[in-house]
């Protein structure tokens, strides 16, 4: 069977990124937003969930419902990094989310690992896996990466703590002004690191 | 909500209080702490007179979070040489062993810490990290029940463990360990809010009547906590949609359009139009009752 494809834009990939580097000590959890077309996904925008462990059902309830509403079927996956640096195993809860996803949009949702030994700033490789769901197991799909091009844009980025700006679902439950996704730290990623959306 | 985003610019005197506001509420924020540091209260730390010695503790910790191992460094040798035979600062080498990953050269410390000062729950708590960091999660239950046989009034413990038992997918033995919390501290509306949340995923309308309640006395407590008003509203929905109980549906359809108002009365408060229109399709419509 031929892999699927998964193309992650600036943007969203950067905004991953800086939701894992806002949250060092903790794993992080959001949801993907992109365009299906036959076998490939482009992730065109991303939404920071939650920076806690164990994601408990309500707050994600209430998240999909909020960005489901939004984006409708657009929401095509969640991504997740664990809180342990070596710790490379798919999480049971971004899995649950992902199948809750499913059968909410009615179409496979995937997932996206941050690896987070590769968060290091001279790191070259690529800092996400993505996995889509094939019968009963999460198997690796292919994800096409610019390289260079989007890790210079990530750079700036982190150099002006953008990462600071980041909000995610829940800092805007313990502040209901705080917007969770984050229009204003796209436009600026967009004038700081020259990325476009 | 002002929110401070560079710490570079800042007057001493207000980096020096912002620094004891952290340390004081025990807040994590490691990489603004060395940047508070490097910029601002490096400059003349000994004007801190005997406040430095605690802030010098405090950027040590937070540098070992950052791996700036070399600040943590300077930190512990000025540590060292103004207290030479301290506990605190021989835990602080300890930390530096871990954040380098010498975990069992930092357990010895921490057994010694242990023995010579046992009263001090410190030492163990730091045990169970390093178990933490190796991912050996299930020796960490195993260790944090250990140390509640003994500090059993540690709340901080407990939500820990309640924390690793939902890893394990445990959520009955993570409920009872929340319940230790409430009992422990019995007015705090996170722990009660954080009870209704466990039984609100553990399902079924027992667990999430039980929810329910939680989140009532949650919001009592506090009433401006958005999660609970978020649970109240998703809880009375789940009961209002599933029980067979007329009256009880009736009652539940109403506490949840109740909830719901009060969310949408928060939102436009704050000019969020588009969440509210939203939730607004959470509302349930009263269904007539029959005889």
């Amino acid at each position: 069977m031929v892999k699927l494809q998964v193309e992650t834009l600036p943007v969203p990939y950067s905004t991953i990124i800086l939701h894992c580097l806002k949250y060092p000590s903790n794993g992080v959890l959001g949801l993907l937003i992109g365009q299906k077309k036959g076998g490939k996904i482009t992730v065109s925008s991303s939404v920071p969930i939650c920076h806690e462990a164990t994601p408990l059902a309500p707050s994600l309830e209430i998240a999909t419902t909020l960005v489901h509403s939004k984006f409708g079927a657009q929401i095509v996956g969640v991504y997740f990094a664990n809180s342990s640096a070596n710790d490379k195993s798919l999480n049971p809860y971004a899995i649950r989310l992902a199948e809750r996803i499913s059968s909410v949009t009615n179409s496979s949702a995937i997932l996206i690992q941050v690896i987070n030994d590769r968060l290091m700033a001279d790191c070259e490789e690529d800092r996400l896996v993505a996995y889509e769901k094939e019968t009963e197991n999460w198997k690796e799909a292919e994800t096409m990466f610019q390289g260079a091009n989007i890790l210079r844009g990530l750079q700036a980025a982190i150099q002006k703590k953008l990462y600071r700006d980041l909000n995610d679902f829940e800092n805007h439950l313990d502040n209901p002004e705080i917007d969770f996704y984050n229009t204003n730290l796209g436009k600026k990623l967009a004038s700081v690191a020259e990325l476009r959306a | 909500m002002v929110c401070e985003n560079d710490w570079t610019q800042v007057s001493f005197e207000h980096g020096r209080t912002t620094l004891k506001k952290w340390r004081e509420c025990g807040v994590r924020r490691s990489e603004e702490v060395v940047e508070l540091w490097e910029h601002v209260i490096s400059r003349a730390p000994t004007s801190l007179g005997d406040e430095q010695w605690p802030v010098y503790e405090q950027v040590c910790i937070a540098a070992f979070d950052c791996t700036r191992v070399d600040l943590a460094q300077d930190c512990i040798e000025l540590l060292q040489s103004q207290f030479p035979d301290s506990n605190r600062v021989l835990k602080l080498k300890a930390m530096q062993l871990e954040a380098t990953e010498h975990f069992e050269r930092a357990l010895t410390i921490y057994d010694q810490l242990v023995e010579t000062d046992p009263n001090n729950n410190s030492y163990r708590k730091r045990r169970v990290a390093v178990l933490l960091a190796q991912g050996k999660r299930l020796e960490a239950i195993k260790a944090i029940n250990e140390y509640l046989k003994i500090f059993l009034n540690d709340s901080e413990a407990w939500l820990q463990l309640s924390e690793l038992y939902l890893l394990e997918n445990d959520i009955p033995k993570a409920v009872h360990c929340l319940e230790e919390c409430v009992l422990i501290s019995p007015l705090n509306s996170m722990f009660l809010r954080r009870l209704g949340d466990l039984r609100y995923t553990q399902g079924g309308l027992e667990n999430v009547d039980l929810a329910r309640a939680y989140y009532e006395r949650a919001i009592k407590i506090n009433s401006t906590d958005l999660r609970s008003q978020y649970g109240l509203l998703l809880a009375n929905n789940f009961i209002a949609n599933n029980s067979r109980n007329p009256a009880e549906k009736k009652k539940s359809t109403t506490a949840g359009n109740a909830a719901l108002d009060g969310l949408v009365d928060r939102y436009q408060k704050v000019n969020s139009t588009e969440i509210p229109n939203t939730l607004e399709k959470l509302r349930l419509v009263q269904q007539p009752t029959r005889n």
